[in-house]
């Protein structure tokens, strides 16, 4: 399936996912204010995107990652810091690409995606932001399937990447299973999506390693199935904060009589991150679980192993916050803006399960 | 045939897709009686669509059309790709009968059953999603897509038992159930990764070049398949979550635990069988795991006092049999068993509820009779068997002593994590 030229339509596809993850929250939240800071990013995202010289799209991509961490200044210094290094990262890997040293840039590149993945022990900064900004987090996830893309398209082809791919997909795998088994003692939503978070990260890592031996487009599809899926998850959870208090403090279950929607959306959304079939999730887990065991069994055992971790403990945490005897809410289930948002991501979600191809065929010929 | 095939796996999910939109989109709730009928709709087309792929295969539309139907391929990339390949056999039109027609049956059931319960939406949703499953999985002629609508039962049957979510009690079963089919659903995925690097293809047709493979491999397959199998059919040690699942309401009990979802483990190892016979070892595992299993549930369903709960061991003891015999080779006659065994099983927890208005109109029938053979020739061997099945052999102890180190472990990586982030925090916090 060829929508037009792979050039042009696999940047284009890649843009309007980044352009529906940085919308739906601010469209569920009612920022009319963020509009600005939101178009700005939607600019340089496309910029990035289009730029045929890698070095141009790393400077765009270090701007962007500038931009998330003055987006997170006043709240954690943690997040300005890790955003602020993987900004500086992408400074690296444009000024390596002008000067044409691919190995420098290919590292830069690893660097920048490690930090804003959540790649242990990095992922301070991404934690901090799930925790305290999840507006921003849900910026920067937008802008995370920019940065895979890049990095597949400008700086994966060379012999360093084909020689590291075992490497990094083991350090990916290991995070990922690290999170899949602290997400397990989680207690609370908030535990979760941070625990979730930081799984997907290890999880994109490893395809990024497995994408230097050609799986490009496990890597992109799994970068852009998990910034939609918990761009989903992060919405519901600001949307429940904000009826019913600090999820932290958040005491006992019961609230799925009273909101009924959100509930269903957020178990539609845990279940997307953990490859519910029909979703794009399932694609991803496929891709990336067939890409792993080519390179490293081990890695791939992991995988399901963290997978089904996850699955167990998002079924666990919202069964802790949303079933068990109904608490008294006076606060209303999901408005219409955050109902809109909600679908919007279900359907991109369900189409991209569904046909596959619209993403995959573009992004596998122009990696060609 | 590619029109009937597509229509009886896409109208039950279609159906369910558009419901679930339409329940969060619309501004008030959905009536009953729109709910029901968009989701009968789907599950009445999908059983004429089913009748329709059995005319074409009995040749009624022209030249019959039997085994491989290809649909091209869900997507490629490079060497791989996810074949769109749907497989028309007796064994595959058997079960998707079987599992449409009771599927709209209990569906019918259920409107006048859950009339004004709250929840009703959501359990037609469930239904829907669960018969494209079943569809999906009877007709699946490659593993990738076997796998999917195995999920999709999966995910159904765990929501089920959670049903009545005001209740901890069916919460926790849902939780506990989910636990257990994703642990053994890593073996059918690690096995579908295999085979696909070992044989080049997870069509069920590329299956009987397993003979091929060296025997350890072929073993180490079979091993994992006959694991997922175990855990969906609640064998032995997974049977702990089964009585549990009882906790949910009866037509899907029915649907679930007496036709379809408890017989899904069993319709996967019909269709890999061509794995199974050239692994003697693992087939005599079934065979064990079967036997084991019927005397465990025969012995527990003896002494059970809740009708659901007797019924599901009784279940249990026949889901255990059928296992030795597909184990033993004997998959056509496991076929017929299991089809009959799952329409008299529907029946009977359809029923259910009216088993004590029954004893009070036609009286209990008890035949007080002597004691046992067992209690004859060993008494003190029944006695035993008499206390382990009371409290069921402790198993969901034993599971629960068995995860308890991972538990730990997460429980200790989780406080690694913790001190890492406050570590490596420049906020002063974390």
């Amino acid at each position: 399936m060829t929508l037009g030229n792979p050039a042009i339509v696999a940047p284009a596809l890649v843009w309007l996912c980044a352009l529906v993850l940085l919308l739906m929250p601010e469209l569920a939240a009612l920022q009319k204010r963020q509009l600005v800071h939101g178009t700005l990013l939607a600019i340089l995202l496309g910029l990035a995107l289009a730029l045929p010289v890698g070095a141009y799209a790393y400077a765009t991509l270090a701007v962007i990652s500038f931009v998330h961490a003055a987006a997170a200044a006043r709240t954690s210094r943690t997040s300005v810091l890790s955003m602020g290094v993987a900004g500086l990262a992408c400074v690296v890997a444009a000024g390596a690409l002008w000067v044409e040293q691919l190995p420098v840039a290919f590292g830069a590149s690893l660097v920048a995606i490690a930090l804003r993945c959540g790649l242990f022990p990095l992922h301070g900064g991404v934690a901090a932001l799930c925790d305290t900004l999840p507006r921003v987090q849900a910026q920067q996830l937008a802008s995370l399937p920019v940065l895979v893309f890049a990095h597949l398209r400008f700086v994966d082809h060379s012999q360093l990447a084909f020689d590291a791919a075992i490497p990094v997909v083991l350090i990916g795998a290991a995070s990922m299973l690290a999170f899949g088994f602290v997400s397990i003692a989680q207690r609370e939503l908030g535990g979760l999506f941070r625990a979730s978070t930081l799984m997907h990260g290890g999880m994109l890592f490893a395809a990024v390693g497995a994408a230097g031996r050609g799986h490009y487009a496990a890597a992109l599809i799994v970068a852009i199935t998990m910034a939609l899926a918990l761009t989903g998850f992060s919405i519901m959870l600001t949307a429940l904060e904000a009826r019913s208090g600090p999820l932290a403090s958040l005491q006992g279950g019961g609230r799925a009589r009273a909101f009924p929607r959100m509930a269903a959306c957020l178990a539609f959304f845990g279940g997307a991150a953990v490859g519910l079939p029909g979703t794009s999730g399932f694609i991803a887990d496929d891709l990336l679980l067939h890409a792993l065991w080519g390179e490293s069994v081990g890695s791939a055992v992991m995988m399901i192993l963290a997978s089904a971790l996850l699955a167990v403990a998002i079924l666990a945490t919202f069964t802790r916050t949303f079933l068990g005897k109904p608490v008294r809410q006076l606060a209303p289930d999901l408005q219409a803006p955050e109902r809109v948002a909600a679908v919007v991501l279900v359907i991109f979600l369900l189409v991209l399960g569904i046909v596959p191809k619209v993403l995959v065929d573009p992004i596998s010929e122009l990696m060609k | 045939m590619h029109v009937f095939l597509g229509v009886a796996i896409v109208a039950p999910f279609l159906s369910a897709v558009a419901t679930g939109v339409g329940l969060v989109l619309a501004k008030r709730w959905l009536s009953e009686r729109v709910v029901s009928r968009v989701i009968r709709g789907g599950l009445g087309i999908s059983v004429l669509a089913s009748l329709g792929v059995i005319a074409t295969y009995l040749g009624v539309f022209g030249v019959p059309v039997r085994g491989e139907v290809e649909f091209g391929s869900w997507l490629t990339v490079g060497e791989y790709s996810i074949p769109l390949t749907l497989m028309v056999d007796q064994v595959a039109l058997v079960f998707s009968l079987l599992a449409s027609v009771l599927t709209v049956l209990v569906a019918r059931f259920s409107r006048t059953y859950l009339h004004k319960e709250p929840g009703f939406d959501r359990f037609f949703f469930l239904i829907g999603l669960f018969a494209s499953g079943t569809q999906l999985i009877a007709f699946a002629g490659a593993l990738d897509l076997f796998f999917a609508g195995w999920e999709l039962i999966g995910i159904s049957s765990a929501l089920f038992i959670g049903f009545f979510h005001e209740r901890d009690e069916p919460v926790r079963s849902s939780v506990r159930a989910f636990a257990t089919y994703r642990l053994c659903d890593m073996g059918l995925l690690i096995a579908i990764v295999t085979i696909h690097e070992l044989l080049g293809s997870t069509k069920l047709s590329a299956l009987d070049a397993a003979g091929s493979l060296p025997a350890w491999e072929s073993s180490a397959i079979a091993a994992l398949l006959l694991l997922a199998a175990m855990g969906k059919s609640a064998q032995l040690p997974f049977s702990g979550w089964l009585p549990r699942a009882m906790e949910g309401p009866t037509p899907s009990s029915a649907l679930f635990y007496g036709a379809v979802s408890i017989h899904a483990g069993l319709y996967l190892l019909l269709r890999v069988s061509s794995v199974i016979e050239v692994a003697p070892y693992v087939a005599a595992f079934g065979v064990f795991v079967g036997i084991t299993t019927a005397l465990y549930a025969a012995a527990v369903a003896r002494i059970h006092t809740d009708a659901k709960g007797a019924l599901a061991h009784a279940t249990l003891a026949q889901i255990g049999l059928i296992l030795a015999e597909i184990s033993l080779g004997l998959t056509t006659f496991a076929l017929i068993h299991l089809s009959g065994h799952a329409m008299l099983r529907v029946y009977q927890y359809l029923r259910a509820p009216n088993m004590i208005h029954d004893a009070h109109t036609y009286g209990h029938g008890h035949h007080q009779s002597g004691p046992g053979l067992l209690t004859r020739l060993a008494p003190r061997l029944s006695e035993r068997v008499y206390a382990s099945a009371l409290h069921r052999w402790r198993l969901d102890d034993r599971i629960d002593a068995a995860i308890a180190p991972a538990l730990a472990f997460a429980r200790l990586l989780d406080r690694v994590d913790h001190r890492v982030r406050g570590a490596l925090s420049v906020d002063g916090r974390t």
